[in-house]
Protein backbone atom coordinates (compact mmCIF):
# COMPACT_ATOMS: atom_id res chain seq x y z
CA UNK A 1 0.00 0.00 0.00
CA UNK A 2 1.21 3.08 -0.89
CA UNK A 3 0.03 6.37 0.67
CA UNK A 4 0.14 9.97 -1.10
CA UNK A 5 2.92 12.41 -0.11
CA UNK A 6 0.85 14.86 2.43
CA UNK A 7 3.43 18.15 1.15
CA UNK A 8 2.75 17.05 -1.73
CA UNK A 9 -0.89 16.84 -1.87
CA UNK A 10 -1.21 19.85 -0.02
CA UNK A 11 0.58 21.50 -2.13
CA UNK A 12 -0.98 19.95 -5.42
CA UNK A 13 -4.86 21.09 -4.36
CA UNK A 14 -3.30 24.70 -4.11
CA UNK A 15 -2.44 25.29 -7.64
CA UNK A 16 -4.93 26.38 -10.31
CA UNK A 17 -8.12 24.46 -10.49
CA UNK A 18 -8.47 24.98 -14.01
CA UNK A 19 -11.93 24.30 -15.48
CA UNK A 20 -12.86 23.86 -19.81
CA UNK A 21 -14.31 26.74 -21.16
CA UNK A 22 -18.47 27.19 -21.39
CA UNK A 23 -18.26 27.01 -24.67
CA UNK A 24 -16.27 23.31 -24.64
CA UNK A 25 -19.20 22.27 -21.80
CA UNK A 26 -21.90 23.31 -24.41
CA UNK A 27 -20.80 21.32 -27.35
CA UNK A 28 -20.88 18.64 -24.65
CA UNK A 29 -23.94 18.89 -23.37
CA UNK A 30 -25.14 19.19 -27.10
CA UNK A 31 -23.73 16.21 -28.45
CA UNK A 32 -25.04 14.57 -25.55
CA UNK A 33 -28.51 15.09 -26.08
CA UNK A 34 -28.12 14.94 -29.75
CA UNK A 35 -27.30 11.41 -29.03
CA UNK A 36 -30.78 10.62 -28.02
CA UNK A 37 -32.49 11.88 -31.47
CA UNK A 38 -31.24 8.39 -33.06
CA UNK A 39 -31.45 5.95 -30.39
CA UNK A 40 -35.35 7.23 -30.35
CA UNK A 41 -35.65 5.17 -33.74
CA UNK A 42 -33.50 2.94 -32.02
CA UNK A 43 -36.25 1.62 -30.14
CA UNK A 44 -38.62 1.27 -33.14
CA UNK A 45 -35.38 -0.62 -34.71
CA UNK A 46 -37.01 -4.30 -34.29
CA UNK A 47 -40.12 -3.45 -36.33
CA UNK A 48 -38.53 -0.95 -38.85
CA UNK A 49 -36.45 -4.24 -39.81
CA UNK A 50 -39.53 -5.94 -39.58
CA UNK A 51 -41.55 -3.62 -41.60
CA UNK A 52 -39.05 -3.63 -44.55
CA UNK A 53 -38.04 -7.04 -44.37
CA UNK A 54 -42.49 -7.24 -45.66
CA UNK A 55 -41.99 -4.67 -48.14
CA UNK A 56 -38.67 -6.04 -49.57
CA UNK A 57 -39.93 -9.83 -50.24
CA UNK A 58 -42.86 -9.10 -52.12
CA UNK A 59 -40.40 -6.54 -53.83
CA UNK A 60 -38.11 -9.53 -54.31
CA UNK A 61 -40.71 -12.09 -55.47
CA UNK A 62 -41.88 -9.42 -58.27
CA UNK A 63 -39.03 -8.81 -59.63
CA UNK A 64 -37.93 -12.47 -59.68
CA UNK A 65 -41.09 -13.06 -61.44
CA UNK A 66 -40.53 -10.26 -63.88
CA UNK A 67 -38.43 -11.53 -65.93
CA UNK A 68 -40.68 -14.55 -67.19
CA UNK A 69 -43.85 -11.97 -67.40
CA UNK A 70 -40.97 -10.36 -70.00
CA UNK A 71 -40.39 -12.90 -71.94
CA UNK A 72 -44.07 -14.01 -72.06
CA UNK A 73 -44.73 -10.44 -73.76
CA UNK A 74 -42.10 -10.37 -75.55
CA UNK A 75 -43.17 -13.72 -77.01
CA UNK A 76 -46.58 -12.31 -77.68
CA UNK A 77 -45.58 -9.29 -79.24
CA UNK A 78 -43.00 -10.83 -81.66
CA UNK A 79 -43.99 -10.29 -85.08
CA UNK A 80 -45.13 -13.02 -87.17
CA UNK A 81 -42.01 -14.52 -89.39
CA UNK A 82 -41.89 -12.56 -92.93
CA UNK A 83 -42.44 -14.58 -95.61
CA UNK A 84 -39.22 -15.30 -98.24
CA UNK A 85 -42.02 -13.86 -101.48
CA UNK A 86 -41.82 -10.02 -101.13
CA UNK A 87 -44.85 -8.43 -101.52
CA UNK A 88 -46.45 -7.03 -104.23
CA UNK A 89 -45.59 -3.18 -104.11
CA UNK A 90 -49.05 -2.59 -105.70
CA UNK A 91 -50.74 -4.70 -103.01
CA UNK A 92 -49.07 -2.83 -100.10
CA UNK A 93 -50.45 0.20 -98.72
CA UNK A 94 -48.51 2.72 -100.41
CA UNK A 95 -48.11 5.22 -97.49
CA UNK A 96 -46.85 2.17 -94.70
CA UNK A 97 -43.45 2.97 -93.30
CA UNK A 98 -40.92 0.47 -92.68
CA UNK A 99 -41.91 -0.80 -89.57
CA UNK A 100 -41.92 -4.58 -88.56
CA UNK A 101 -43.31 -4.51 -84.82
CA UNK A 102 -46.36 -5.24 -84.16
CA UNK A 103 -46.93 -2.73 -82.19
CA UNK A 104 -46.58 -0.47 -84.70
CA UNK A 105 -48.53 -2.60 -87.10
CA UNK A 106 -51.48 -2.84 -85.00
CA UNK A 107 -51.46 1.15 -84.03
CA UNK A 108 -51.14 1.70 -87.89
CA UNK A 109 -54.18 -0.18 -88.41
CA UNK A 110 -56.40 1.20 -85.99
CA UNK A 111 -55.28 4.62 -87.42
CA UNK A 112 -56.05 3.46 -90.74
CA UNK A 113 -59.37 2.48 -89.54
CA UNK A 114 -59.69 5.58 -87.75
CA UNK A 115 -59.05 7.28 -90.81
CA UNK A 116 -61.56 5.81 -92.96
CA UNK A 117 -64.08 6.88 -90.18
CA UNK A 118 -63.49 10.73 -89.73
CA UNK A 119 -61.87 11.02 -92.81
CA UNK A 120 -62.74 14.65 -94.35
CA UNK A 121 -62.13 16.26 -98.07
CA UNK A 122 -58.70 17.67 -96.85
CA UNK A 123 -57.96 14.65 -95.66
CA UNK A 124 -57.99 12.44 -98.64
CA UNK A 125 -56.85 15.38 -100.79
CA UNK A 126 -53.77 15.32 -99.04
CA UNK A 127 -53.72 11.44 -99.70
CA UNK A 128 -54.40 11.41 -102.66
CA UNK A 129 -51.43 11.46 -104.71
CA UNK A 130 -50.15 8.41 -102.62
CA UNK A 131 -52.80 6.75 -101.72
CA UNK A 132 -53.68 5.40 -105.44
CA UNK A 133 -54.47 2.33 -104.18
CA UNK A 134 -55.19 2.24 -100.55
CA UNK A 135 -57.39 5.12 -101.02
CA UNK A 136 -59.71 3.72 -103.84
CA UNK A 137 -62.26 2.69 -101.34
CA UNK A 138 -62.56 5.98 -99.94
CA UNK A 139 -65.93 7.84 -99.60
CA UNK A 140 -66.06 11.10 -101.97
CA UNK A 141 -65.50 13.91 -100.27
CA UNK A 142 -68.07 16.69 -99.66
CA UNK A 143 -66.72 19.27 -102.21
CA UNK A 144 -67.34 16.51 -105.05
CA UNK A 145 -70.83 15.96 -103.65
CA UNK A 146 -71.54 19.10 -104.45
CA UNK A 147 -70.26 18.64 -107.44
CA UNK A 148 -72.70 18.03 -110.63
CA UNK A 149 -73.75 14.70 -111.09
CA UNK A 150 -72.14 14.76 -114.47
CA UNK A 151 -68.54 15.11 -113.11
CA UNK A 152 -69.51 12.42 -110.44
CA UNK A 153 -69.83 9.56 -112.99
CA UNK A 154 -66.91 10.82 -114.88
CA UNK A 155 -64.83 9.85 -111.86
CA UNK A 156 -66.23 6.78 -110.74
CA UNK A 157 -65.71 5.98 -114.13
CA UNK A 158 -62.21 7.10 -114.05
CA UNK A 159 -61.94 5.41 -110.80
CA UNK A 160 -63.10 2.16 -111.95
CA UNK A 161 -61.10 1.67 -114.89
CA UNK A 162 -58.37 2.55 -112.44
CA UNK A 163 -58.99 -0.08 -110.46
CA UNK A 164 -59.33 -2.92 -112.94
CA UNK A 165 -56.07 -1.96 -114.26
CA UNK A 166 -54.44 -2.08 -110.85
CA UNK A 167 -56.11 -5.84 -109.87
CA UNK A 168 -54.60 -6.82 -113.90
CA UNK A 169 -51.22 -5.31 -112.52
CA UNK A 170 -51.43 -6.60 -109.06
CA UNK A 171 -52.56 -10.41 -110.46
CA UNK A 172 -49.38 -10.14 -112.47
CA UNK A 173 -47.11 -9.42 -109.95
CA UNK A 174 -48.25 -11.99 -107.40
CA UNK A 175 -47.91 -14.32 -110.06
CA UNK A 176 -44.39 -13.33 -111.15
CA UNK A 177 -42.67 -12.47 -108.03
CA UNK A 178 -42.29 -16.49 -106.65
CA UNK A 179 -41.16 -16.90 -110.14
CA UNK A 180 -38.33 -14.44 -109.84
CA UNK A 181 -37.54 -15.12 -106.21
CA UNK A 182 -38.32 -19.43 -105.21
CA UNK A 183 -35.87 -20.73 -107.09
CA UNK A 184 -32.93 -18.66 -105.94
CA UNK A 185 -33.73 -19.94 -102.63
CA UNK A 186 -34.04 -23.39 -103.98
CA UNK A 187 -31.25 -22.99 -105.69
CA UNK A 188 -29.28 -22.07 -102.96
CA UNK A 189 -30.71 -24.72 -100.58
CA UNK A 190 -29.67 -27.33 -103.10
CA UNK A 191 -25.81 -25.83 -103.74
CA UNK A 192 -25.74 -26.04 -99.22
CA UNK A 193 -26.93 -29.76 -99.39
CA UNK A 194 -24.72 -30.78 -102.36
CA UNK A 195 -21.65 -29.10 -100.67
CA UNK A 196 -22.47 -31.14 -97.10
CA UNK A 197 -22.34 -33.81 -99.28
CA UNK A 198 -18.88 -32.90 -100.45
CA UNK A 199 -18.12 -31.93 -97.01
CA UNK A 200 -18.84 -35.62 -95.95
CA UNK A 201 -16.76 -36.95 -98.59
CA UNK A 202 -13.48 -34.69 -98.28
CA UNK A 203 -13.94 -34.99 -94.71
CA UNK A 204 -10.88 -37.49 -93.37
CA UNK A 205 -11.96 -40.34 -90.53
CA UNK A 206 -9.34 -39.65 -88.26
CA UNK A 207 -8.55 -36.05 -87.29
CA UNK A 208 -7.05 -33.82 -84.30
CA UNK A 209 -9.69 -31.86 -82.36
CA UNK A 210 -8.52 -28.38 -83.95
CA UNK A 211 -9.53 -30.42 -87.33
CA UNK A 212 -12.39 -31.61 -86.02
CA UNK A 213 -13.56 -28.28 -84.60
CA UNK A 214 -12.37 -26.27 -88.16
CA UNK A 215 -14.91 -29.02 -90.29
CA UNK A 216 -17.54 -28.69 -87.88
CA UNK A 217 -17.26 -25.11 -87.78
CA UNK A 218 -16.96 -24.94 -92.12
CA UNK A 219 -20.37 -27.36 -91.73
CA UNK A 220 -22.21 -24.86 -89.73
CA UNK A 221 -21.35 -21.81 -91.91
CA UNK A 222 -22.62 -23.59 -94.76
CA UNK A 223 -25.76 -24.17 -93.16
CA UNK A 224 -26.25 -20.76 -91.98
CA UNK A 225 -25.13 -19.45 -95.42
CA UNK A 226 -22.30 -17.20 -94.22
CA UNK A 227 -20.23 -17.70 -97.37
CA UNK A 228 -17.27 -15.67 -97.06
CA UNK A 229 -16.32 -16.77 -93.70
CA UNK A 230 -16.94 -20.04 -95.31
CA UNK A 231 -14.13 -19.77 -97.59
CA UNK A 232 -12.35 -18.45 -95.03
CA UNK A 233 -12.12 -21.69 -92.95
CA UNK A 234 -12.03 -23.76 -96.20
CA UNK A 235 -8.76 -21.71 -96.41
CA UNK A 236 -7.50 -22.70 -93.37
CA UNK A 237 -8.58 -26.54 -93.74
CA UNK A 238 -6.41 -26.48 -97.17
CA UNK A 239 -3.16 -25.63 -95.07
CA UNK A 240 -3.85 -28.28 -92.74
CA UNK A 241 -4.73 -30.73 -95.22
CA UNK A 242 -2.34 -29.97 -98.57
CA UNK A 243 -3.16 -33.64 -99.66
CA UNK A 244 -7.26 -33.15 -100.25
CA UNK A 245 -8.87 -31.66 -102.80
CA UNK A 246 -11.03 -28.67 -102.07
CA UNK A 247 -11.25 -27.53 -105.46
CA UNK A 248 -14.84 -28.25 -106.12
CA UNK A 249 -15.92 -27.10 -102.77
CA UNK A 250 -13.79 -23.57 -102.93
CA UNK A 251 -15.32 -23.52 -106.56
CA UNK A 252 -19.13 -23.93 -105.54
CA UNK A 253 -18.13 -21.68 -102.72
CA UNK A 254 -17.19 -18.99 -104.70
CA UNK A 255 -20.00 -19.14 -107.40
CA UNK A 256 -22.86 -18.70 -104.12
CA UNK A 257 -20.83 -15.96 -102.27
CA UNK A 258 -20.46 -13.73 -105.62
CA UNK A 259 -24.10 -14.40 -106.25
CA UNK B 1 -69.10 25.81 3.75
CA UNK B 2 -65.44 27.28 4.32
CA UNK B 3 -64.64 24.20 6.32
CA UNK B 4 -65.61 22.17 3.09
CA UNK B 5 -63.50 24.96 0.66
CA UNK B 6 -60.75 24.56 2.80
CA UNK B 7 -60.55 21.06 2.75
CA UNK B 8 -61.02 20.53 -0.52
CA UNK B 9 -58.53 23.14 -1.50
CA UNK B 10 -55.68 20.69 0.69
CA UNK B 11 -57.00 17.77 -0.79
CA UNK B 12 -55.89 19.29 -4.27
CA UNK B 13 -52.67 20.49 -2.77
CA UNK B 14 -51.67 17.15 -2.09
CA UNK B 15 -50.80 15.71 -4.86
CA UNK B 16 -49.41 18.70 -6.30
CA UNK B 17 -47.04 18.63 -3.11
CA UNK B 18 -46.48 14.86 -3.25
CA UNK B 19 -45.41 15.36 -6.99
CA UNK B 20 -42.92 18.35 -6.21
CA UNK B 21 -41.40 16.10 -3.41
CA UNK B 22 -41.03 13.31 -5.54
CA UNK B 23 -39.37 15.42 -8.15
CA UNK B 24 -36.95 16.79 -5.48
CA UNK B 25 -36.37 13.14 -4.11
CA UNK B 26 -35.89 11.75 -7.37
CA UNK B 27 -33.35 14.92 -8.62
CA UNK B 28 -31.66 14.27 -5.00
CA UNK B 29 -31.46 10.28 -5.60
CA UNK B 30 -30.29 11.13 -9.26
CA UNK B 31 -26.96 13.04 -7.88
CA UNK B 32 -26.81 10.18 -4.83
CA UNK B 33 -26.04 7.68 -7.40
CA UNK B 34 -22.48 6.00 -8.16
CA UNK B 35 -20.93 7.22 -11.85
CA UNK B 36 -21.75 3.23 -13.24
CA UNK B 37 -25.35 4.10 -12.59
CA UNK B 38 -25.53 7.13 -14.16
CA UNK B 39 -23.63 6.09 -17.08
CA UNK B 40 -26.33 2.91 -16.90
CA UNK B 41 -29.28 5.77 -16.85
CA UNK B 42 -27.32 7.68 -19.92
CA UNK B 43 -27.02 4.75 -22.41
CA UNK B 44 -30.79 3.32 -21.46
CA UNK B 45 -31.87 6.76 -23.57
CA UNK B 46 -34.16 7.62 -20.95
CA UNK B 47 -36.03 10.75 -20.05
CA UNK B 48 -33.59 10.71 -17.20
CA UNK B 49 -30.45 10.41 -19.48
CA UNK B 50 -29.80 14.11 -20.13
CA UNK B 51 -29.54 14.79 -16.77
CA UNK B 52 -27.71 11.55 -15.50
CA UNK B 53 -24.76 12.75 -18.35
CA UNK B 54 -24.94 15.79 -16.50
CA UNK B 55 -24.54 14.90 -13.47
CA UNK B 56 -21.54 12.29 -14.26
CA UNK B 57 -20.09 15.80 -16.47
CA UNK B 58 -20.06 18.12 -13.91
CA UNK B 59 -18.40 15.23 -11.28
CA UNK B 60 -15.43 14.61 -13.67
CA UNK B 61 -14.67 17.11 -16.25
CA UNK B 62 -12.42 19.23 -14.08
CA UNK B 63 -10.12 16.29 -13.11
CA UNK B 64 -10.31 15.04 -16.71
CA UNK B 65 -9.59 18.24 -17.88
CA UNK B 66 -7.01 19.12 -15.30
CA UNK B 67 -5.30 15.68 -16.25
CA UNK B 68 -5.33 16.43 -20.08
CA UNK B 69 -4.17 20.13 -19.79
CA UNK B 70 -1.01 18.86 -17.34
CA UNK B 71 -0.23 15.90 -19.11
CA UNK B 72 0.56 18.22 -22.65
CA UNK B 73 0.80 21.81 -21.30
CA UNK B 74 -1.28 23.50 -23.60
CA UNK B 75 -4.55 24.96 -23.25
CA UNK B 76 -5.86 24.95 -26.68
CA UNK B 77 -4.88 20.92 -27.61
CA UNK B 78 -6.11 20.46 -24.03
CA UNK B 79 -9.77 21.53 -25.23
CA UNK B 80 -9.72 19.91 -28.22
CA UNK B 81 -8.51 16.58 -26.74
CA UNK B 82 -11.13 16.91 -23.81
CA UNK B 83 -13.85 18.27 -26.38
CA UNK B 84 -13.01 14.81 -28.01
CA UNK B 85 -12.42 12.61 -25.13
CA UNK B 86 -16.29 13.66 -24.17
CA UNK B 87 -17.49 12.66 -27.43
CA UNK B 88 -15.78 9.47 -27.51
CA UNK B 89 -17.90 8.93 -23.75
CA UNK B 90 -21.40 9.38 -25.79
CA UNK B 91 -20.35 7.76 -28.80
CA UNK B 92 -19.55 4.66 -26.70
CA UNK B 93 -21.48 4.60 -24.16
CA UNK B 94 -23.28 1.39 -24.73
CA UNK B 95 -19.62 0.00 -24.71
CA UNK B 96 -19.63 0.64 -20.95
CA UNK B 97 -19.36 -1.97 -18.55
CA UNK B 98 -21.09 -1.15 -15.55
CA UNK B 99 -19.19 -3.60 -13.28
CA UNK B 100 -15.71 -1.10 -14.21
CA UNK B 101 -15.95 1.46 -12.84
CA UNK B 102 -16.28 5.01 -14.74
CA UNK B 103 -13.23 6.90 -13.87
CA UNK B 104 -11.16 3.82 -14.89
CA UNK B 105 -12.64 3.66 -18.25
CA UNK B 106 -12.61 7.46 -19.13
CA UNK B 107 -9.44 7.90 -17.84
CA UNK B 108 -8.50 4.70 -20.38
CA UNK B 109 -9.78 6.85 -22.95
CA UNK B 110 -8.31 10.07 -22.23
CA UNK B 111 -4.51 8.18 -21.91
CA UNK B 112 -4.87 6.68 -25.57
CA UNK B 113 -6.19 10.59 -27.21
CA UNK B 114 -3.00 11.68 -25.16
CA UNK B 115 -0.78 8.70 -26.70
CA UNK B 116 -2.52 9.22 -30.10
CA UNK B 117 -1.59 13.23 -29.49
CA UNK B 118 1.82 12.45 -29.06
CA UNK B 119 2.38 9.89 -32.07
CA UNK B 120 1.12 12.90 -33.98
CA UNK B 121 3.27 15.39 -32.26
CA UNK B 122 6.27 13.10 -33.16
CA UNK B 123 6.78 12.77 -29.30
CA UNK B 124 7.28 9.02 -28.56
CA UNK B 125 5.37 8.48 -25.25
CA UNK B 126 7.93 8.31 -22.92
CA UNK B 127 8.25 5.08 -21.26
CA UNK B 128 10.21 5.00 -17.95
CA UNK B 129 14.04 4.79 -18.30
CA UNK B 130 13.90 4.21 -14.24
CA UNK B 131 12.25 1.43 -14.67
CA UNK B 132 15.10 -0.69 -14.91
CA UNK B 133 16.86 0.23 -11.68
CA UNK B 134 16.24 -1.41 -8.54
CA UNK B 135 12.97 -0.53 -6.54
CA UNK B 136 13.98 0.95 -3.22
CA UNK B 137 11.01 1.22 -0.90
CA UNK B 138 12.16 4.39 1.23
CA UNK B 139 9.38 6.56 1.95
CA UNK B 140 9.80 10.42 1.18
CA UNK B 141 11.39 11.57 3.59
CA UNK B 142 9.75 15.45 3.24
CA UNK B 143 13.15 17.22 4.44
CA UNK B 144 11.73 21.05 3.21
CA UNK B 145 9.46 22.41 5.39
CA UNK B 146 6.05 24.01 3.76
CA UNK B 147 6.23 27.55 4.30
CA UNK B 148 2.36 28.55 6.74
CA UNK B 149 1.94 32.24 4.74
CA UNK B 150 -0.29 31.96 2.07
CA UNK B 151 1.46 33.62 -0.85
CA UNK B 152 4.42 31.43 -0.14
CA UNK B 153 2.20 28.70 -0.49
CA UNK B 154 0.86 29.88 -4.18
CA UNK B 155 4.21 30.13 -5.15
CA UNK B 156 4.63 26.89 -3.97
CA UNK B 157 2.17 25.69 -5.80
CA UNK B 158 3.05 27.30 -8.92
CA UNK B 159 6.33 25.71 -8.69
CA UNK B 160 5.27 22.53 -8.21
CA UNK B 161 2.64 22.89 -11.39
CA UNK B 162 6.07 23.64 -12.97
CA UNK B 163 7.82 20.92 -11.97
CA UNK B 164 5.02 18.17 -12.61
CA UNK B 165 5.12 19.36 -16.11
CA UNK B 166 8.64 18.82 -16.55
CA UNK B 167 8.21 14.85 -15.18
CA UNK B 168 8.77 12.19 -17.55
CA UNK B 169 5.04 11.30 -18.98
CA UNK B 170 4.80 7.81 -17.27
CA UNK B 171 5.59 9.48 -14.25
CA UNK B 172 3.74 12.61 -14.64
CA UNK B 173 0.63 10.25 -15.72
CA UNK B 174 0.80 8.18 -12.59
CA UNK B 175 1.32 11.50 -10.28
CA UNK B 176 -1.58 13.31 -12.03
CA UNK B 177 -3.87 10.40 -11.81
CA UNK B 178 -3.29 9.55 -8.16
CA UNK B 179 -3.50 13.48 -7.12
CA UNK B 180 -5.51 14.98 -9.53
CA UNK B 181 -8.00 12.29 -9.95
CA UNK B 182 -7.92 10.43 -6.51
CA UNK B 183 -7.54 7.26 -8.36
CA UNK B 184 -6.00 4.32 -5.97
CA UNK B 185 -2.86 2.77 -7.40
CA UNK B 186 -5.06 -0.61 -8.87
CA UNK B 187 -7.11 1.82 -10.86
CA UNK B 188 -4.60 3.63 -12.45
CA UNK B 189 -2.58 0.42 -13.02
CA UNK B 190 -6.26 -0.69 -14.73
CA UNK B 191 -5.75 2.41 -16.97
CA UNK B 192 -2.12 2.33 -17.82
CA UNK B 193 -2.25 -1.71 -18.06
CA UNK B 194 1.21 -1.72 -15.73
CA UNK B 195 1.69 -4.04 -12.83
CA UNK B 196 1.17 -2.07 -9.23
CA UNK B 197 4.56 -2.31 -8.19
CA UNK B 198 5.55 -0.61 -11.19
CA UNK B 199 3.02 2.15 -11.04
CA UNK B 200 4.42 2.51 -7.32
CA UNK B 201 7.47 2.68 -8.46
CA UNK B 202 6.99 5.60 -10.67
CA UNK B 203 4.98 7.14 -8.05
CA UNK B 204 7.94 7.51 -5.66
CA UNK B 205 10.25 8.33 -8.85
CA UNK B 206 7.66 11.89 -8.98
CA UNK B 207 7.80 12.33 -6.24
CA UNK B 208 11.59 12.18 -5.64
CA UNK B 209 12.04 14.30 -8.79
CA UNK B 210 9.46 16.80 -7.65
CA UNK B 211 10.70 17.71 -4.62
CA UNK B 212 14.63 17.79 -5.59
CA UNK B 213 13.10 20.53 -8.14
CA UNK B 214 11.43 22.27 -5.80
CA UNK B 215 14.27 22.48 -3.90
CA UNK B 216 16.18 23.94 -6.03
CA UNK B 217 13.12 26.16 -7.12
CA UNK B 218 12.30 27.48 -3.91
Amino acid sequence: MINKDPNIDKLYQDTDKAQPPKAIDDAIMARAQQAHQPTRLGRLRPWLAAASVLLAVPILWLMLEQPELQQARQESLQPEPVPSVPMSTDSAKPNAKAKTSADTIDLQDSETDQDTITVTGSRLRHQEPESDAAGLEAPAPAEKKRATAKEVQQDNQAFSELKTEQEAMAEDNMASAPASYVPLNTQMQQTAEAMTDLIARLKPEVLAETEQAMWQGLQQQINQQQWQQSLKTLQQLKQSHPDINFEPLNALLKNISTD
Amino acid sequence: MGKAMNHFVFDLNIPLYNGFMLRRVKRASMTQKSDAQLMSIYAQNNIHSQRAFNILYERHKGPLYRFVLKSINNETQTDELFQDLWFRIIQHKDRFNPKQTFTTWAYTIARRLLIDYYRKQGRRYQQSYDDALPEHNDEPSGEYTLPEQVLQQKRHAKALQKAVTELPADQREVFLLFHESDLTIQQIADITDQPKERIKSRYRYAVKKLKNTLQVLL
